[in-house]
């Protein structure tokens, strides 16, 4: 599985959601996101996306934007970051192999 | 004195930073499209609820270009406050020219001011992702100030999504 995190560099996020992975012990690829021309390209609806495969692991209606991307948590916060539990679950349905939890 | 300004409310009433008898005012650069200015926004909500009564003004302020950003428009902005999710006044600063004065970065990027000028610049408190903090920093620098001290922290780093610039 190739698993991807997308990011812009206008939004300060992107390293919490790449702690998170590395916690999670999924091998991971790192694509910046600089242009407006880069987001429309790779569908990018805000910094950070994770993609398993190509395909968003949290599938948003946004359109491809340099933008900070809004997580809703379990309790119905917002965040600029998936709840790492949602992240793990999300993984696992895409048959990533998690080497820690 | 900090900059002053007068800039419309989602409704288009002109609201001005000076008001005679305030002891205070706080400031908070924001947005409806930022997870960092979402996630702290109930916090700051709460304090100009538990300041309103002490003298203090809490204007929020979108400064955001929402020609590219349309979840910042007026529009967007007055439903959030016909809503009941704003506790004081949602400014309008659709020149950008409020944000750019004040040095702005960010959303939520939070001054107070009182009669000397900006006397704490910076986060509302340490971890947008922890309420209980409830803008801790932003409540002692009010406190500071309405007991007459120098406010012990004036400045820590602003942290959140970009201002949008045109």
């Amino acid at each position: 599985m190739a698993v991807e995190l997308l990011w812009w560099a206008g939004c300060p996020s992107h390293p919490a959601v790449a702690e998170q992975l590395r916690g999670l012990g999924v091998p991971f690829a790192e694509l910046e996101i600089v242009s407006e021309e880069d987001a429309a390209r790779e569908r990018f609806p805000g910094s950070p996306t994770v993609r398993v495969d190509g395909v968003d692991l949290f599938p948003s209606d946004e359109p491809p934007s340099l933008t900070c991307r809004i997580y809703v948590l379990g309790d119905g916060r917002f965040s600029p970051v998936p709840d790492v539990d949602e992240l793990r679950a999300a993984l696992l349905r895409a048959g990533c192999e998690l080497t820690s939890t | 004195m900090a900059l002053a300004f007068t800039l419309p409310d989602t409704s288009g009433t002109s609201v001005s930073l000076h008001e005679d008898g305030a002891a205070a005012a706080v400031v908070v650069f924001t947005c409806n499209h930022c997870p960092y200015a979402l996630a702290w926004h109930e916090r700051l909500q709460d304090v100009a609820r538990d300041y309103a009564d002490r003298g203090v003004r809490f204007l929020q302020i979108n400064s955001n270009n929402a020609e590219k950003y349309p979840r910042d428009s007026v529009d967007a902005m007055r439903a959030r406050v016909d809503a009941g999710e704003f506790a004081g006044p949602y400014l309008v600063d659709s020149s950008q020219e409020v944000a750019r004065a004040w040095g702005a970065t960010v959303t939520p990027d939070v001054f107070v001011t009182d009669a000397t000028g900006v006397v704490y610049r910076g986060a509302p408190d340490g971890d947008y992702n922890d309420p209980s903090l409830r803008a801790e920093w932003l409540r002692a620098a009010l406190d500071d100030v309405l007991a007459g001290r120098p406010v012990a922290a004036a400045e820590t780093k602003p942290v959140g999504c970009s201002i949008k610039w045109r």
